[in-house]
């Protein structure tokens, strides 16, 4: 009964915010598909512990889906799907709209070649507009490691998108990296 | 301060997640997939319910087991899966595996039951549960090519039954020994047993453990197929008989492999509470006998019964 009316009340969450956080996970796990799946994770976890929360969840699943992400939640699943979304010539499954963009010009495809947690910090600073006070809070860190996580990704993303810097060649995360 | 390139990353990301739209009912299938885990955890801490999962704990070269279709487990050393995948390539080749006989032994909780079926082994049900003739405490399983044997026996040391497959002139025969009521029967096992269909050990942990038949099969093709797919993963090391065991895990951690790191090849198995232990053996005239299982004098025939297995050979 109580499970039944967590459910409903995460069901009526999610069509007013479901399409944002949506939108962010996609941004976060680097395709339509693997995004919906981070954003499901989160959903789980956050339904195991709905008697935990109080007031809006939004928070939560945020923090949560961003934890997943940054932590490298199914590395090996995502980036295969990466590769399939990057792989010169080759479109992305059909159907998804995603597939529909040109990403020849993109930074977006530049990011997903970021290291997880300097994707998480440019994904919370630039496309959801979270402070970096807000941002240190939704990754679990410091200020000042969101600040440099932030500067270290925009750099890298400027050297990879100058004229010059070679064919995009995506690379799995590294699986030892450094805290934002 | 907005530099053009943030300002260019906000439209590219704004661009591209245009028309993202998340399907109704997410909320509805995070729940189903929490209580599908919910049930698996309780069936592998339920006694009652670990039955089937013995099947799966006992299986050896040829002998297919279920469990609970797991999510697959992240891949937590992904680089050290890479270096043991090709170890194991090389390893467990066909040639080194093939011919080694697999002996094991696998030791079960108080309160568990076997029974030999048509088509391998099954957990008592309805009122045979209880019924302290099929209570098992440890199982002894040979496995050649396509031969197995296995022997169980209660937790005091007696004879339960043994069960064993084997080819008699050229069609698969299964034979059981029940030693408590002095029966045996026998069976063509190329008849179905009625047994439902499994998903080939190419499929990812869906279906839980699942060893086939023929050359490079078995084992290495268990343990190459699950750590390809990402849904056994290294965990680490751990001792076993003195040897710095490989650790591997499966679906949702319930399923732990250790194998020898110098051969690959298995030395324990454990799914929940069961725990099995191997032995991998040349195949001597000594190692082959107990393969045979031979119908004491006095034993009477009876048919076979008629519940399919729910694993087995």
């Amino acid at each position: 009964m109580e499970d039944s009316r967590a459910v409903a009340d995460l069901e009526s969450f999610l069509a007013e915010r479901g399409d944002y956080l949506l939108r962010s996970a996609v941004l976060l796990a680097g395709s339509r598909e693997a995004g919906e799946d981070l954003l499901q994770a989160a959903l789980e976890r956050v339904l195991r512990r709905w008697w935990a929360i109080e007031g809006n969840p939004e928070g939560y699943i945020r923090r949560t889906m961003y934890h997943l992400a940054a932590d490298g939640w199914r590395q090996k699943r995502t980036w295969q799907r990466q590769l399939t979304l990057l792989r010169p010539g080759v479109s992305a499954a059909a159907g998804d709209p995603i597939a529909e963009v040109d990403l020849r010009d993109s930074l977006v495809r530049l990011l997903i070649q970021l290291p997880r947690r300097q994707r998480a910090v440019i994904v919370a600073r630039y496309f959801e507009q979270l402070t970096e006070a807000e941002s240190a809070a939704v990754l679990g860190c410091s200020v000042g490691a969101v600040k440099s996580a932030a500067a270290r990704g925009l750099r890298r993303l400027r050297e990879l998108s100058e004229p010059g810097a070679g064919p995009v060649a995506a690379k799995p995360t590294s699986t030892r990296e450094r805290t934002p | 301060m907005s530099t053009e390139l943030e300002q260019r990353l906000r439209t590219d990301m704004e661009r591209f997640t245009r028309g993202v739209t998340a399907s109704p009912g997410l909320a509805k299938k995070a729940h189903r997939h929490n209580q599908r885990r919910r049930a698996k955890m309780r069936v592998a801490t339920a006694a009652g319910s670990v039955t089937v999962l013995a099947a799966g704990a006992v299986t050896a070269a040829g002998v297919t087991g279920q469990f609970g279709g797991a999510s697959p487990v992240r891949p937590t050393q992904t680089r050290a899966t890479a270096y043991v995948l090709s170890r194991v390539e090389r390893a467990l080749a066909p040639a080194n595996i093939d011919n080694l006989i697999s002996y094991s032994r696998a030791v079960y909780p108080p309160g568990f039951a076997l029974e030999p079926v048509p088509g391998g082994l099954a957990g008592p049900s309805g009122s045979r549960r209880a019924d302290s003739l099929w209570a098992v405490g440890y199982l002894l399983n040979w496995a050649y090519g396509s031969s197995q044997r296995f022997s169980a026996y209660t937790a005091s040391g007696q004879h339960v039954f043994d069960m064993g497959i084997t080819t008699v002139n050229g069609t698969p025969t299964q034979t059981a020994v029940i030693y408590l009521n002095r029966t045996w029967w026998t069976r063509d096992d190329s008849k179905p047993s009625g047994q439902p269909g499994e998903s080939g050990q190419g499929s990812c942990a869906q279906r839980g453990i699942r060893l086939d038949d023929g050359a490079g099969q078995g084992w290495p093709a268990f343990i190459r197929s699950q750590l390809s797919c990402g849904a056994y993963a290294v965990t680490g090391h751990q001792a076993v008989d003195g040897v710095d065991a490989l650790k591997i895990s499966g679906p949702g951690g319930q399923i732990t492999v250790l194998v020898n790191p110098r051969t690959y090849l298995p030395m324990r198995l454990a799914i929940g509470p069961i725990q099995q232990d191997f032995q991998w053996l040349p195949p001597t005239v000594a190692n082959l006998a107990p393969l045979k299982v031979s119908v004491p004098a006095g034993f009477g025939q009876v048919t076979p019964p008629s519940r399919p297995a729910t694993a087995g050979p």
